[in-house]
C-alpha cells in the first residue's frame, strides 16, 4: 500500500507493484499563523515578540516573520536584539527578512551579505535578492544575474528573471551585464526559461525589446514559447495579446 | 456677671481623668457667682453609611461602610462592630454586607451601643464623661437586575456574506438575553443556546457589508420572566462588546506567476526520499489597483503528458485536481515551505508544487530523464482567473554517490 497525498486527502493507493510512497502537492502551503497556533503562539504582537526568545530556532524565526507580516513598527527593536544574538541561519534569515519589511537598514545589510555569498546555494542567494526586491531594494541585481548566469538549474533561472523582471528600473551601472545576460537566457535550453527571459525583457526594455524578441521568436522551436514571443510583441507594439 | 472656659486636654483619650492644680488666687466675691461645674464628654457627632444610596443585585452582595464623626473631627469605622439590619427588598449580614432579596428599594441600618455620645453639659459631677452611648445611621437603595456585562464575543472577525456561529460571554446576561448589533444589516438567525453567562447564535452578515467595527449588544430580559427590574435605580438593562466585520473579498480575474522559490534535494519534510522537490509558486493576481485580500481561489490540474517509462508514471505522473476536491487558496496569507517562511504579500498567494518519493524513481528504468506536465487553472467563484502548464523534469544524479532522482519544476 502506498499513500498518495492529493491536496489535503491522504490517499490510500494500492498498486500492484508498488515499491515506494509517493507525495504529490499542489495545494496551498501552511499559513505562519497555523503553524505558530499549533505551537501554542497567540497571534498577537507581544505573544509573538516572547516567541522570538523561544529555544526552538523554528519558532523564533516564524515569529519574526509574522511580526513582520504584520507591519509591527514597535518590535524593530527586539527582532534587532533577537538577529544579534540567534545564530541559527534560517531564523536569522526570517529576523532580517521580518526586518526589512520594517524598513529597518539592518536586515537589508544582513539579507545583501546571504544574495552576495557565492558559497550558499543559488535559490537561498535569490530568495534574499527576491525580498530584497520586493521592498525596493535592488542592491542584489548583480548577484542575481550571477546566478542567472551560473546555474543550470531551469527553476533557478526562472526564479532570477523574475526578480529582475520585478525591478522594473535597472541601474545603469549594471544595465549592460543583466541585457547580456537577458540576452543569452533567449537561448536557453529550456524552453520555460526563454519564455520567462522574453518576459523579463519586455518588463525591462518595453519598445526597446522588440529587436531581441524578433530575434528571439525566428529562432524559436518551441511552438508554445514562440507564440507568447509573439504575443509579447504585439503588445509592445500596441496591439492586444491574442487570447 | 463675667464667665469664662478652660479646656484641658489629655494626652490618651478624648475621655480621661486629669488632675488640675490650681495655684492661689484672689477672686472678688461680689461678683462670684457659685454653682456646677461645666464639661464636655467627647463621642461622635454624625454617622452615615456608605454609599447612599446604594445598589445591590438580586440575588447578589453588595459592601457598605458605617462611620462616625467625633467632636473634635476624627473618623471612626464602625463597620465590622456594628450591628447591620435590612429592610424590604434587602438583607444585611455582618460586616456591612448585604444581599438583595427582592426587586425594588430598601433600606438599611447599621448601630453601635458602646460608641461615646458627645455631650457638653455642666453639673455637680465632678468626672461624669462619658455619660451617654450609642450611634446609628440609615441608608436607602435599590435592589435590581444586574447590568449585562459582555466579557468576550468569539469569533471577533465577521466575514460579509457570510453565517457565522457566536458565542458572547459574560455576566448578568439575565434568563432569556437578546442580541443585538449596531449594524441593522446584519441578522440573528436563532439562538443555539442563551442564558446568564453566554449567547450562541448563528449570525448573517450580508454580502454588501464593508469593512467595520460593530458593536455587539446584549440586553437582559430580567429573570424567569419578570422582565429587567432596575429595582427604582438607574443601572442599564444592557451590556456590549465590539467585533470587527471584514468585506467580502473581491474575486480578482487574472493571475500570473510573481516569484517562485525551488527546492532540491534533500527534502526539509523527508531528508531520505531519494526523488523530488519542486517549488513553491507566489502568484499574483488583478488587475492591479485593487485590494484581493482573503478572496479564495480554487484549482485544478489536469495531466496531460508524461515521457517517463510507463513503471514510474504512478510515481511521476501529477495528480488530477478538481474544484470538488480543491482546497482553497487564499490571496494575502503567507506560508511555510520547506522549511522557510513566505510572508503575506498584498493580492499575492502561494501554491505548492511538490513531488516526493521515497525511492529513486529514475532507477527503476534505463533512462536518466523524462518529463511530465499538467494544465493548472484557477478560478474565483466559478471564474477562470489564470491557465499555466507545470512541468516536471526529472533528471538523474547523485547526492553524496547515493543516485537520486531530481525533480526540476516549472509553471508557466
Amino acid at each position: 500500500m502506498c499513500v498518495t497525498t492529493v491536496g489535503r486527502l491522504m490517499v490510500p493507493v494500492l498498486m500492484s507493484a508498488c515499491l515506494g510512497a509517493v507525495l504529490c502537492h499542489s495545494q496551498a502551503p501552511p499559513t505562519i499563523e497555523s503553524e505558530l497556533t499549533k505551537y501554542k503562539i497567540q497571534i498577537t504582537p507581544t505573544s509573538l515578540r516572547a516567541a522570538l526568545k523561544d529555544n526552538r530556532a523554528k519558532i523564533r524565526g516564524m515569529a519574526a516573520s509574522e511580526l513582520g507580516s504584520m507591519r509591527n513598527a514597535a518590535s524593530v527593536a527586539p527582532i534587532m536584539k533577537a538577529l544579534i544574538a540567534e545564530r541559527d541561519p534560517e531564523a536569522r534569515f526570517d529576523m532580517a527578512s521580518a526586518l526589512v519589511l520594517l524598513d529597518s537598514k539592518v536586515g537589508n545589510k544582513a539579507l545583501t551579505q546571504v544574495c552576495d555569498d557565492t558559497s550558499l546555494p543559488g535559490e537561498r542567494r535569490l530568495q534574499a535578492a527576491s525580498r530584497l526586491v520586493d521592498a525596493g531594494d535592488l542592491s542584489c541585481l548583480s548577484s542575481v544575474t550571477n546566478v542567472l548566469g551560473d546555474t543550470a538549474d531551469p527553476s533557478n533561472k526562472i526564479s532570477a528573471l523574475l526578480i529582475l523582471k520585478r525591478t522594473r528600473a535597472v541601474p545603469a551601472s549594471i544595465a549592460p551585464e543583466i541585457q547580456r545576460t537577458l540576452l543569452a537566457s533567449l537561448r536557453d535550453r529550456a524552453p520555460s526559461v526563454r519564455q520567462f527571459a522574453a518576459d523579463c525583457i519586455a518588463a525591462l526594455d518595453g519598445n526597446a525589446a522588440v529587436p531581441a524578441l524578433e530575434g528571439a521568436i525566428s529562432a524559436e522551436a518551441d511552438d508554445t514559447t514562440r507564440a507568447h514571443m509573439e504575443d509579447l510583441l504585439r503588445v509592445l507594439r500596441g496591439g492586444r495579446p491574442s487570447h | 456677671v463675667h464667665v469664662g472656659s478652660l479646656k484641658i486636654a489629655g494626652s490618651q483619650a478624648d475621655n480621661q481623668s486629669i488632675l488640675v492644680a490650681i495655684d492661689a488666687g484672689i477672686y472678688n466675691v461680689r461678683k462670684a457667682t457659685c454653682g456646677p461645674g461645666c464639661y464636655q464628654c467627647y463621642g461622635w457627632v454624625s454617622a452615615s453609611i456608605s454609599p447612599n444610596p446604594f445598589f445591590v443585585e438580586v440575588e447578589n452582595t453588595a459592601g457598605l461602610t458605617f462611620t462616625d464623626t467625633w467632636g473634635d473631627g476624627s473618623t471612626h469605622d464602625l463597620t465590622s462592630i456594628a450591628q447591620w439590619g435590612g429592610g424590604g427588598n434587602v438583607s444585611a449580614g455582618s460586616g456591612g454586607v448585604i444581599t438583595g432579596v427582592s426587586a425594588g428599594s430598601a433600606s438599611v441600618g447599621a448601630g453601635d451601643s458602646s460608641e461615646p455620645r458627645f455631650v457638653a453639659a455642666c453639673g455637680f459631677n465632678s468626672n461624669p464623661c462619658p455619660i451617654a452611648f450609642g450611634v446609628g445611621a440609615n441608608a436607602s437603595g435599590n435592589v435590581g437586575d444586574p447590568s449585562p456585562v459582555v466579557q468576550s464575543v468569539s469569533p471577533g472577525v465577521w466575514n460579509a456574506g457570510a453565517t457565522t456561529t457566536v458565542t458572547v460571554t459574560g455576566t448578568g446576561f439575565g434568563t432569556a438575553p437578546a442580541l443585538s448589533f449596531s449594524d441593522a444589516s446584519i441578522t440573528l438567525n436563532s439562538y443555539i443556546s442563551r442564558g446568564d453567562t453566554g449567547i450562541t447564535a448563528p449570525v448573517t452578515v450580508p454580502a454588501s457589508a464593508p469593512n467595520e467595527n460593530v458593536t455587539v449588544t446584549v440586553t437582559s430580559t430580567g429573570y424567569n420572566g419578570s422582565g429587567f427590574q432596575s429595582g427604582g435605580g438607574s443601572q442599564p438593562s444592557h451590556g456590549s462588546n465590539t467585533v470587527n466585520v471584514q468585506a467580502k473579498p473581491i474575486c480578482p480575474s487574472t493571475a500570473a506567476v510573481d516569484q517562485i522559490t525551488s527546492k532540491s534535494l534533500p527534502d526539509h519534510d523527508e531528508p531520505s526520499w531519494l526523488t523530488g522537490v519542486g517549488i513553491l509558486a507566489r502568484m499574483k493576481v488583478g488587475p492591479a489597483g485593487t485590494d484581493y485580500t482573503r478572496a479564495s481561489l480554487l484549482e485544478t490540474v489536469t495531466p496531460t503528458s508524461n515521457s517517463c517509462p510507463s513503471n514510474i508514471q504512478t510515481y511521476t505522473s501529477f495528480p488530477t485536481i478538481t474544484t470538488a476536491n480543491s482546497a482553497p487558496f487564499v490571496v494575502g496569507f503567507s506560508a511555510v515551505w520547506e522549511g522557510g517562511n513566505f510572508p503575506s504579500m498584498l493580492n499575492d498567494f502561494y501554491d505548492s508544487h511538490r513531488n516526493l518519493v521515497n525511492i529513486n524513481v529514475l532507477g527503476l528504468t534505463n533512462v536518466q530523464s523524462c518529463v511530465a506536465k499538467a494544465t493548472q487553472t484557477y478560478s474565483c467563484n466559478g471564474s477562470t482567473i489564470g491557465t499555466f502548464t507545470l512541468t516536471n523534469t526529472y533528471t538523474a544524479g547523485t547526492i553524496n554517490g547515493q543516485a537520486v532522482t531530481n525533480v526540476s519544476t516549472t509553471k508557466q
